[in-house]
């Protein structure tokens, strides 16, 4: 982090929340993923790698939208199960489910994300972000971008990663 | 520019964080008496460096601090005064003060109250008075801290002119000066003298300038010497509304002084100056008032001629002296400073290794390859070779126990001067290594253990004085490696553990119940129970909450022991026993639901089958206990107390070693935490057992209860590593062990 | 490696937080700076430098060889026995000063320095 301008931290901040401001006017890649019916968007830069889901090894007193941890070349990470995190349903008999792996610059914490399918790659104007009012109950999303005639959702990473970390009140630990 | 800055800081904060540990040892060699000039430079240098980083962040308390405590040792690198008991006592409070000064800069502390900075600056000051320097009473106000990059106004090195403050504009500066052949030798030249003067004026009145060169003293060519100087100069610049003042002038030559010849002449009017001017030329040096010492100024008198350095270097033709002959300090360790993170990557791949190596060796046993004798032998040699390389990493990543042990002085320190005791802490062992990892999760058990052992453990004064005992007691901290272990011990010369009154204590706070025969170690062993304190008076230390329960639970995380010894009216003997590292594990692999776990080896005591019709008992508030060899046990289903996900219909028939063959037997795993309380894991199976990598959970996500970190087996699987001790104390905390009793009593 | 535009520096310090902020004062103010931990060090640094640095700031009070003995030490050299060197030290007292001065020291600054002061320093004997 110390070594890092400014400027450095900044874009990786974005990166890792999803949330681009929107008076740069600048462009971002995007990777598009479903999850049930949805699709979903997050910073291409975010992301390490995509795996197939391989069954993970189940966390003792884990909420719901935590599948399980995987080894990634010897770093113990957690996947988030996205259908049950965003409570929505998952397709049904999907075979090809994946986990996208994250890695968040301000938290320097890595996570995976079950998916449905990953669609492709685009390129969005940071200015044609709408914003999401968050009283609406949409903690999870930092914004919606139409692109044709699909809306697509962008996920806040940095709200996933903060829960699986456990800064909110469900914190299983006791110590 | 503040992101540098930020850096800078930050490594000037790595640098406290050696410099206080030097400071400490040094003072702690001083009271050895075995305190050499260099022992006492050191600790001066680490004063020194502290305050010189600090002036440079404009750390104004840190700064003013330093200083004050600089000049004291100064003193005592003077030899002015002597490092008496006293004296040491006031450098090693000051230390603290000076730790905690860095701390508050820092912002990992609380701010440091001012009233103990000045009552330490005030004892400080009183060695200084001590030492006669009489610099006290200007050292604290007086050191200058840099309002960050203001113009600065260079001192003056001693010249003295009495000049008359008249406002008058207008004005000649003539300076003349007079270059020493030293000047050159010194690796200074006239040249720059003369571009100095020239900076004084503004790009615009640079016309005004008038420079002659004086080469009056210049001998015929053949006379001519290289290492002599023979020219002077005079300059005339204009002074005063925006030119310059005689205080420039004089900061040009303020390196100088005692090497160069100088005079600074005002004049009214220009005209006036440049008959001064003809004068000056022609006069030559006699006339001018040098300032220079006398033995110079006779020097200069003999002197030859030209300045220039470069004909210096022509002419002679020594041979260049060796760069470091004889110095007798210059042997030293050959080391280099490596970023931990580095360290932490070789470690993690050597993991990867490791499960590497064991996912080979597991996928050749299935192949039944085994048999082949020469695959067994290479096998063999990897199996060596990635024990030797971890062993090697772990030797990298080593430390000697010192620094924690060296901040425990402080700990008693403290911890005595509040309980009114007088306590000497001595260390033994302190070059024993230990992996990081561990060395850093010490300081807090250790603490906690001292401060008990002064305030439990040595007697008052008066108390040592009826029982014979010198009045200062002495608690000693010792470390040394037993069979791939670190043991270290606290022992103390104080009165031993009261079994009675700690006894009693226990059936007040309801931790035994009243009636209950224990042994004297099982009464020793009580005030590890939670909730415990024998303090009669809620001192300053056990008001801090922190009883020896969590230490022992602490050390227990470590994967260490305690145990307890006490000699009544001799003292307590503590002995923590720890591994040498908390990267790796020696680990019992257990089936439980289709899910493989560690349970660390030494925590488990046996596994055993028992019946669930004769052996496992309910009781009344639903939970379970087994007994095993006549000793009652909390039962965990830790398949249930983990919440593991039901094993899918049949899966559940494959056959390991200890599995529960037929219904109505359970196998149990039986473990131990430190405190002697145990508890009967029922599990599927045991599997293997191996030494595991430890990794973190917590890295990527939540703590886990039950759970300490994980591993990664040799299939590539993400396995947990039970925590042992939070299960037990869970289990029995939900079992009332006065049930248990009822229930030995009918099982015997 | 080297900008040969630049003018370059040694800087002489045990302390890293001193050659950090000698560092970035001399490198903002457009000097190469080259740096050494101690006077062995900087004696080392200084013999195996290419180009040879025009200026030299060195602390007095450091382990091993401290800076009375490293200004003797490159006075001895024959190769480096015009360079300026500048003491850089918090002894205010005349007696070091001109210890260091009868060693072959060019000229001091007092710590704590100021950017200002480091590079009109520098200027002074490399003009």
């Amino acid at each position: 982090m110390e070594f890092m301008s400014s400027d450095d931290t900044k874009q990786r901040n974005g990166q890792a929340d999803g949330q681009v401001s929107a008076s740069t006017g600048g462009r971002e890649q995007m990777i598009i993923f479903t999850v049930g019916e949805q699709r979903y968007c997050i910073p291409i830069l975010s992301i390490k790698e995509i795996r197939e889901f391989e069954d993970p090894t189940y966390l003792p007193h884990c909420p719901p939208y935590v599948e399980g941890a995987i080894n990634i070349r010897g770093n113990i990470v957690t996947v988030v199960n996205l259908a049950n995190y965003l409570d929505t349903a998952p397709q049904p008999d999907n075979e090809r489910r994946v986990v996208v792996i994250i890695e968040d610059g301000g938290q320097r914490a890595t996570c995976g994300l079950l998916v449905d399918s990953v669609i492709g790659i685009t390129e969005i104007a940071l200015d044609e972000i709408q914003p999401i009012s968050v009283d609406g109950g949409a903690a999870e999303l930092s914004g919606l971008v139409s692109i044709g005639e699909c809306v697509i959702r962008i996920l806040r990473l940095d709200a996933v990663l903060g829960r699986l970390l456990g800064d909110d009140a469900i914190t299983a630990a006791a110590g | 520019m503040g992101d540098v800055m930020d850096d800078i800081l930050k490594i000037f904060f790595e640098e406290c964080d050696e410099l206080l540990p030097e400071l400490e040892s040094g003072l702690g060699e001083l009271s050895e008496e075995e305190s050499s000039k260099e022992t006492i430079n050191a600790i001066f240098r680490a004063v020194h460096s502290i305050k010189g980083g600090a002036a440079s962040f404009g750390l104004d308390r840190l700064v003013r601090f330093a200083h004050v405590y600089e000049s004291a040792l100064d003193c005592l690198r003077s030899g002015t005064v002597e490092p008496d008991p006293a004296i040491i006592k006031t450098f090693y409070l000051a230390m603290d003060v000076l730790s905690d000064l860095v701390a508050e800069a820092r912002n990992t502390g609380d701010p440091v109250e001012d009233s103990r900075i000045e009552e330490n600056v005030h004892k400080l000051e009183a060695i200084i008075g001590q030492g006669g320097e009489g610099q006290p009473a200007s050292g604290v106000g007086e050191t200058p801290v840099p309002e960050d990059f203001t113009p600065v106004t260079v001192d003056l090195g001693g010249f003295d002119f009495d000049e008359p403050v008249e406002e008058a504009p207008a004005r000649t500066l003539t300076v003349r000066f007079r270059p020493h052949s030293e000047l050159y030798s010194r690796g200074d030249d006239a040249r720059n003298l003369l571009m100095g003067l020239r900076e004084l004026l503004p790009e615009d009145a640079l016309g005004s300038l008038q420079v002659t060169c004086d080469m009056q003293d210049l001998p015929p060519l053949a006379e001519l010497s290289a290492d002599e100087a023979c020219l002077g100069w005079t300059v005339q610049l204009p002074e005063g509304a925006g030119g310059t003042t005689e205080d420039d002038i004089h900061a040009v030559f303020d390196w100088v002084g005692d090497v160069c010849g100088l005079e600074i002449i005002r004049e009214e009017a220009a005209g006036a100056a440049s008959s001064d001017e003809a004068e000056a030329a022609g006069d030559g040096a006699e006339e001018l008032p040098f300032i220079a010492e006398p033995e110079a100024a006779v020097a200069l008198a003999e002197e030859g001629a030209v300045p220039a350095p470069e004909a210096e270097m022509a002419a002679s033709s020594r041979p260049a002296a060796p760069a470091r002959s004889g110095r007798k300090r210059g042997e030293q360790n050959a080391s280099i400073r490596v970023d931990i993170e580095r360290i932490g990557m070789l470690m993690d791949m050597v993991g990867e290794m490791v499960i590497g190596q064991a996912s080979l060796e597991s996928a050749l046993t299935r192949e039944n390859a085994l048999h082949d004798q020469e695959l067994l032998k290479r096998l063999a040699v990897i199996k060596t070779l990635t024990r030797d390389i971890q062993e090697a990493v772990m030797a990298i990543r080593a430390q000697p126990v010192r620094h924690v042990f060296q901040r425990m002085q402080r700990v008693v320190r403290e911890a005595s001067a509040l309980a009114g005791k007088d306590v000497a802490l001595v260390l033994e062992g302190e070059e024993t290594e230990v992996d990081r990892t561990l060395i850093e999760n010490l300081t807090d058990p250790l603490t906690h253990m001292l401060r008990n052992a002064v305030d439990h453990g040595i007697e008052n004064p008066e108390a040592r004085q009826v029982a014979g005992k010198p009045a200062q007691g002495t608690i000693r901290l010792s470390a040394r490696h037993r069979s791939g272990r670190i043991l270290i011990e606290i022992l103390d010369d104080g009165g031993g553990i009261n079994t009675q009154r700690v006894l009693q204590t226990a059936i007040k706070r309801g931790i035994v119940p009243p009636g209950a025969s224990l042994g004297e170690n099982e009464i020793n062993e009580l005030i590890f129970a939670p909730g415990f304190s024998t303090a009669e008076k809620v001192s300053d230390l056990s008001g801090r909450g922190v009883g020896m329960d969590v230490v022992k639970q602490a050390i227990q995380n470590l994967g260490g022991r305690v145990t307890i010894k006490s000699m009544p009216g001799k003292g307590t003997l503590f002995t923590l026993s720890l591994p040498l590292t908390l990267a790796v594990l020696d680990g019992m692999l257990i089936e439980c639901r289709g899910s493989i776990m560690v349970v660390p080896v030494s925590s488990v005591v046996e596994l055993v089958t028992v019946r669930t019709d004769e052996d496992v008992y309910t009781i009344p508030d639903g939970s379970h206990v087994v007994s095993v060899r006549g000793r009652c046990i909390p039962l965990i289903y830790l398949g249930d107390e983990l919440t593991l996900p039901a094993e899918p219909a049949g899966q559940a028939g494959s056959h390991h070693m200890g599995r529960a063959g037929e219904a109505g037997q359970l196998i149990v795993l039986v473990v131990e935490n430190e405190a002697g309380a145990r508890a009967a894991l029922v599990v599927d199976g045991v599997r293997d057992q191996a030494q595991v990598v430890i990794k973190s959970i917590e890295k990527n996500y939540r703590q886990i209860q039950g759970v300490s970190a994980a591993t990664i087996l040799g299939d590539g699987s993400v396995s947990l590593i039970l925590d042992v001790s939070t299960l037990i104390v869970s289990a029995t905390k939900r079992v009332d062990t006065r049930a248990l009793e009822a229930i030995a009593e009918r099982a015997a | 490696m080297t900008d040969g535009d630049k003018v370059r520096v040694l800087t002489v310090d045990d302390s890293r937080t001193m050659q950090g902020v000698l560092r970035k004062a001399l490198g903002e103010a457009g000097y190469d700076v080259i740096q050494g931990g101690d006077g062995v060090e900087g004696l080392e640094v200084l013999q195996q430098a290419d180009p040879v640095p025009q200026a030299i700031i060195t602390d007095i009070n450091m382990p091993r060889m401290d800076g009375f003995q490293f200004i003797e030490a490159v006075r001895k050299l024959e190769a480096f026995s015009s360079i300026p060197i500048i003491c850089l030290t918090t002894e205010t007292d005349e007696e070091k000063k001109s210890r260091a001065r009868a060693l072959g020291a060019t000229g001091w600054i007092a710590k704590p320095f100021n950017a200002e002061k480091l590079v009109w320093a520098i200027r002074r004997v490399t003009a």
